[in-house]
């Protein structure tokens, strides 16, 4: 019982068993432990003493037993409150009796486990310890210390070097000052560096710094350093991020603002519509239009908004695209709309389904443009349109559209029509090159080249070939126009100009005639003023000598002047009467004679010339050319220009006249060449057929028969020309009208 | 009364050429008078150095053969006695033209180019003779 009573007053908890492991007796310190009620009854099995839940204890009692022998050894159960209890047992066997010994060593293992964490933690987060005696001036670093400085485990690190392993710059400085501070003031630190390894690497580490002071003097300093370059890293990345997320954040800020500006400063009226129908948004714009503020209209229905009340059609005309535009359809319209001076106003108006990323229509965009001018503009050209139309059909004015490529006709108007004497139908299958008559056609094909070069042309006188193939004069003036397809068309502007054509000819015939007349008269004027008047001259001249004259024989010599003077004016009298004869066409006579033939009779008449003259005659004109003539003229013609080449022969040689005849371009041309003295053309050419021109000073010679040969040759439309060389022999071609 | 040492007159008309010389004659305004039928034959006798008279008063006709009037003045114009001449240009033409080509030859000649419309009388004549300076 002693024995009992020891092992009841044990301070620790120790249990007794007997050979058959019932309990014999325990220490309280034991039931204080165990928690296991304390009972009296005889043969309590020990499993009823232990600690709960303790079960490799159970085992190690029981093995005890039948190996009798001390078995050592740990086991942990769960206190009620969930913590849990290491305990260390003993069992000891002595005697057939087991002594156990328990012990609580929950503390010790807690301060194992947190030793052993330290250092896995340490590991793992790569915090290095160190410690410096401030002292002894010793320092130790960590095996972790070590490898975060990249260096061997036998290295040997002092306060100097240490610094020495931060970067340079700031964190050099930051350490320094830091460990300066805490071994002179004792202030704890805790920074973020970066410090170079002994293999030259950078790493972000933070460097703590504890001071255990003694008398307020730093005695010695616990610290860590922990790699924290990875989350530094990470952190910076995440700054980086940080700073693209408010900079994106920032752009989209400023797009907002940039479409909000935009949708408020464009001319359009732009507004969202939800899928009710209720007006969320709407800009600046929209609302100045109709003079209304934003909370007149948002979360309305749109047609209920002002704009809309100009009438109940247009409302349901939006209600029903708007149910449109809500199924997913893209409605535009031009619609009426109220301004703020209730006026109806056009606008350009759509309708945008916006759809989401299940392609359900999520919202609509409204939007509207003022076309009111160019609404009324289309009005207007309309009626401008129509305008021209009429213009175009009653114009007097051929009008013809051509394409300026293909040249076919695309449009016309009547008087074009009623010119070329085609339907529409005909034209619009016909091209422009097509009424364009053949001898015109290069000239045409000019214009365009013109045309499309300085956009216009004209006007000119150009023909078109009318449905009869006949020709048609016309006045035309070509415009380039583009149309606003780009394609390029040229509008014509013909006049018919038939009737003006035969009024000019007319007028030109009026006008020769006249000219022709009007060049008579000043001759006429001019050998009236000449000719006459040196008459009249000489017969003032002598009768004021007869007035001075006293000797009679002289004044009888005058007399005879006088009288020659006479003769001579009644000459000229008659020459001049003969010119006006054949000038007024009085006696015309016309008759169809043969040439050769009234050559011959020509030459009979001045046989006699000839014979005297030794002329010879080469009459090679054929027997078959008959030529319409007034005879009288041919007569006095031939006579003329034959007894010309005689009177004019040269000195020293016999004459001899060639005539030949042929025909040329509506002319029969006579000529009649001879060897005589010739003439300088070149000084007396414009003289030759002129009236009193004489030019080799013979006294026979009176300067009016070339003159008076012109005069007839002109009044049957025909010509004459000289051709001479002095001392060769003169040539006159004769050109008889076959048309006279 | 003045009168001029030589007078020419160039015309193919003899009835002019008798009147005029006949009306110098009476005038008494020179007593030398050279008369020519066309312009050719005066400018025979101008260019051939050997005569002795060269007139400086010509009168002279428009209208004639194988040289005229205004011919005869521009072949004239080359020889060296042109430059004292006083040409007088005898006309039965009252056309304003022919008055014209007068100043034209009077303005492109050194020496003096006139007309003297027809009829020639005795004031005329004498007129003429107190113009013309005298040797």
């Amino acid at each position: 019982m002693t024995n009992l009573l020891i092992i009841k007053q044990c301070p620790t908890p120790m249990a007794l068993l007997d050979k058959d492991l019932h309990l014999i007796g325990a220490s309280d310190a034991w039931y204080k432990f165990t928690k296991a009620p304390m009972e009296n009854a005889p043969k309590i099995p020990f499993t009823d003493i232990l600690p709960k839940g303790t079960r490799s204890l159970v085992n190690a009692v029981r093995e005890s037993k039948e190996k009798s022998r001390v078995i050592e050894g740990e086991d942990y159960n769960y206190q009620p409150e969930g913590k849990i209890q290491w305990i260390y047992y003993k069992i000891q066997p002595s005697d057939n009796e087991f002594i156990i010994y328990l012990n609580d060593i929950t503390s010790e293992k807690e301060n194992l486990k947190t030793k052993i964490f330290l250092e896995e933690t340490s590991k793992v987060a790569q915090i290095g310890n160190w410690f410096y005696d401030v002292k002894n001036d010793l320092l130790e670093w960590t095996v972790v210390t070590k490898k975060i400085c990249d260096v061997s485990q036998d290295y040997v690190p002092t306060l100097e070097k240490f610094l020495q392993f931060f970067k340079e710059g700031k964190h050099v400085e930051q350490a320094l000052k830091n460990i300066n501070s805490a071994i002179n003031k004792g202030n704890d630190f805790d920074l973020e560096l970066q410090i170079l390894t002994a293999k030259g690497e950078e790493k972000w580490v933070r460097f703590r710094g504890h001071v255990e002071k003694a008398k307020d003097k730093a005695v010695k300093i616990y610290g860590t350093l922990q790699n924290i370059d990875p989350q530094k890293t990470t952190e910076l990345q995440l700054a980086l991020q940080e700073k693209q997320i408010k900079s994106s954040k920032r752009a989209l800020a400023e797009n907002k603002q940039a479409f909000k500006s935009i949708f408020n400063s464009t001319f359009q009226f732009t507004g969202f519509l939800n899928i009710k129908g209720r007006l969320v948004d709407i800009n600046e714009p929209a609302l100045n239009f109709g003079g209304i503020e934003t909370e007149d209209v948002i979360n309305k229905y749109f047609w209920d908004t002002y704009w809309w009340q100009g009438s109940i059609k247009e409302q349901k005309k939006l209600k029903k695209n708007f149910k449109k535009a809500i199924r997913g359809e893209f409605v535009r319209y031009e619609a009426k709309i109220l301004d703020k001076n209730n006026n109806k106003v056009y606008v350009d108006f759509s309708l945008k389904p916006v759809l989401d990323h299940k392609k359900r229509v999520s919202f609509l965009i409204a939007e509207g443009r003022v076309i009111q001018e160019m609404v009324e503009a289309r009005k207007k050209l309309k009626e401008s349109e129509k305008l021209h139309r009429t213009l175009l059909e009653l114009s007097p004015t051929g009008l013809a559209l051509n394409d300026a490529m293909s040249g076919e006709f695309l449009d016309m108007n009547n008087s074009f029509k009623q010119s070329t004497g085609y339907s529409s139908n005909e034209l619009l299958k016909m091209t422009h090159l097509d009424v364009i008559p053949k001898t015109d056609k290069n000239k045409e094909l000019r214009v365009l080249k013109e045309v499309l070069n300085q956009g216009k042309y004209g006007p000119y006188e150009g023909h078109y070939l009318n449905k009869n193939k006949q020709l048609v004069p016309t006045l035309i003036t070509r415009v380039l126009i583009t149309n606003s397809t780009g394609r390029k068309l040229i509008w014509s502007v013909i006049q018919d100009i038939t009737h003006i054509k035969e009024k000019e000819e007319e007028l030109l015939e009026v006008i020769n005639v006249a000219s022709e007349q009007n060049n008579r008269l000043l001759n006429f004027a001019h050998i009236v003023s000449h000719n006459l008047r040196s008459h009249a001259s000489n017969f003032s001249m002598l009768i004021e000598l007869l007035g001075v004259e006293e000797d009679v024989f002289k004044k009888v010599e005058i007399i005879d002047m006088l009288n020659s003077a006479s003769g001579n004016m009644l000459e000229t009298i008659s020459n001049l009467n003969e010119i006006i004869a054949i000038n007024t066409n009085l006696n015309i006579k016309t008759e169809t004679v043969n040439l050769k033939a009234e050559i011959d009779e020509a030459f009979t008449n001045i046989s006699e010339l000839i014979k005297n003259s030794f002329a010879e005659v080469e009459n090679n004109v054929p027997e078959d050319i008959d030529i319409k003539v007034v005879k009288a003229y041919l007569e006095s013609i031939l006579l003329n220009i034959f007894t010309n080449a005689i009177k004019y022969k040269a000195p020293n040689r016999y004459p001899v006249i060639k005539i030949n005849a042929e025909q040329i371009k509506g002319f029969t041309v006579l000529s009649v060449e001879d060897n005589g003295r010739g003439i300088d053309l070149e000084k007396h050419g414009h003289k030759l057929f002129g009236m009193y021109k004489t030019f080799h000073g013979n006294s026979d010679a009176r300067g009016i028969g070339l003159f008076i040969t012109k005069n007839q040759i002109d009044a049957m439309k025909g010509k004459i020309e000289a051709e001479s060389e002095i001392d060769k022999g003169t040539k006159f071609k004769i050109y008889f009208n076959e048309n006279y | 009364m003045k009168t001029i040492n030589a007078i020419c007159l160039i015309d193919d008309d003899p009835i002019t050429i008798f009147s005029v010389k006949k009306l110098i004659e009476v005038t008494k305004i020179s007593n030398c008078i050279l008369t020519f039928s066309n312009g050719q034959e005066a400018l025979n006798y101008y260019q051939n150095t050997s005569n002795e008279v060269f007139p400086e008063l010509i009168l002279l006709d428009l209208n004639m053969p194988i040289i005229d009037g205004w011919e005869f003045i521009d072949a004239f114009s080359q020889l060296p006695i042109s430059k004292k001449a006083l040409i007088y240009i005898l006309t039965s033409s009252i056309n304003p033209e022919d008055i014209q080509k007068v100043k034209i030859y009077n303005n492109k000649y050194p020496f003096s180019v006139k007309h003297l419309i027809k009829p020639v009388t005795k004031d005329k004549l004498s007129a003429l003779a107190a113009i013309v300076p005298s040797e």
